[in-house]
């Protein structure tokens, strides 16, 4: 008997807590939800993810009447080159939007299964970048398969080198040795997936990494193009952010 | 059939149409790589005007803003997002003292996934 009612006196702190536990996440679901809060997306009312080794916040801007002014609330630029590019950036790379984003960073990016890419040149990544992202300009992206450069950022992107003889090659390409993500020198079965992305869609810079990556050999369906970038994300109120 | 040829080569109305198609493809605007990484470049140049937008402080602010991260990013967000995201974890965390709390923060800001961030965490709360 006063074993069990010392069992008690322990386990009361710990549904204590618990309940208070759920109380804050009862709280805070109403909170959202009754105010006029607007959110990423339904039921996301905003996501943290990891920019250069600081949490930040990724959220809309409240305010109904804001509009968009400056730069990315152009609706021309001069094309060539600013012209409107096509919804895919080539054959079997899925195209995301904002949704498919969020989803992204919550999880892939978070995991370190992913990379969120800004393709763009420096001086475009200086001036502000979406959280989470790393700058790799197109430039680099598009340097020839076998070069120095390439082969680094493959293997940033997980790619592993392979000496595949032509007995292996010939049974992968049989289908009787498992060759899905493999090419005859690299390996990407445990390559991350890449999210790249510019200045939106009248922008070429990422379907220009994209091309320069495919022709790698980095499989396509490790590859996501955000054709909405820049412009889109600023349009939806999404908050950027600057380097250190 | 080459005398034709010459004829028609040497006349003074094929030397002008031959003038004519190479100054037209002369001046068409062919965009080489170099040519569209300056022009992307000078672009950059019409951005600095429009960035009132994006130089609202997000981090110190409300959540009516958007704009840069805040320098003021820091331990604090980090508890408040593991316990928005990971509450299990943090109801550990939370019961770690400071020098344990400070060691997952380090290993967050390097970059360290969540699997990482939970087996310290683990760690340290079992060898309180």
């Amino acid at each position: 008997m006063k074993r069990l009612s010392s069992r008690l006196f322990q386990a009361v702190p710990k549904v204590l807590l618990l309940m208070l536990l759920w109380g804050s996440v009862v709280a805070e679901e109403e909170a959202v939800s009754n105010s006029s809060f607007i959110p990423l997306v339904e039921g996301k009312p905003y996501l943290h993810v990891i920019h250069e080794g600081r949490s930040v916040k990724v959220q809309r801007v409240q305010d109904p009447a804001y509009e968009l002014k400056g730069y990315f609330a152009r609706t021309a630029r001069k094309c060539p080159p600013f012209c409107i590019k096509p919804i895919s950036a080539a054959d079997d790379v899925a195209t995301i939007a904002e949704p498919e984003m969020f989803e992204f960073m919550e999880n892939e990016l978070r995991d370190g299964l992913g990379m969120l890419i800004d393709a763009r040149t420096k001086k475009w990544f200086d001036k502000g970048t979406i959280p989470g992202s790393v700058n790799i300009p197109f430039t680099e992206l598009s340097k020839e398969p076998g070069s120095e450069e390439m082969q680094k950022y493959l293997k940033l992107f997980g790619g592993k080198k392979r000496d595949a003889g032509s007995l292996e090659l010939a049974m992968e390409q049989l289908g009787l040795m498992d060759g899905k993500h493999k090419t005859e020198k690299w390996d990407f079965s445990e390559a991350k997936t890449l999210v790249l992305w510019c200045n939106g869609p009248a922008c070429g810079q990422s379907p220009r990494a994209i091309n320069g990556l495919l022709k790698a050999g980095y499989p396509a369906d490790k590859i996501l193009y955000y054709r909405g970038g820049m412009q889109m994300w600023l349009l939806f109120g999404m908050n950027i952010v600057t380097s250190k | 059939m080459s005398d034709l040829l010459k004829t028609i080569t040497s006349s003074a109305t094929f030397r002008r149409s031959l003038a004519v198609v190479i100054v037209l493809l002369v001046s068409m605007p062919v965009i080489s790589a170099d040519d569209y990484l300056t022009e992307i470049e000078a672009e950059t140049v019409k951005l600095d005007p429009g960035l009132s937008y994006e130089k609202q402080p997000v981090g110190a602010s409300s959540d009516n803003t958007a704009g840069q991260v805040s320098e003021s990013e820091s331990r604090e967000n980090f508890e408040k997002w593991l316990q928005e995201k990971y509450r299990g974890s943090f109801v550990f965390y939370s019961k770690l003292p400071q020098r344990s709390r400070e060691e997952v923060f380090q290993q967050y800001t390097q970059g360290a996934d969540l699997k990482v961030l939970r087996k310290t965490i683990v760690d340290r709360y079992l060898q309180r």
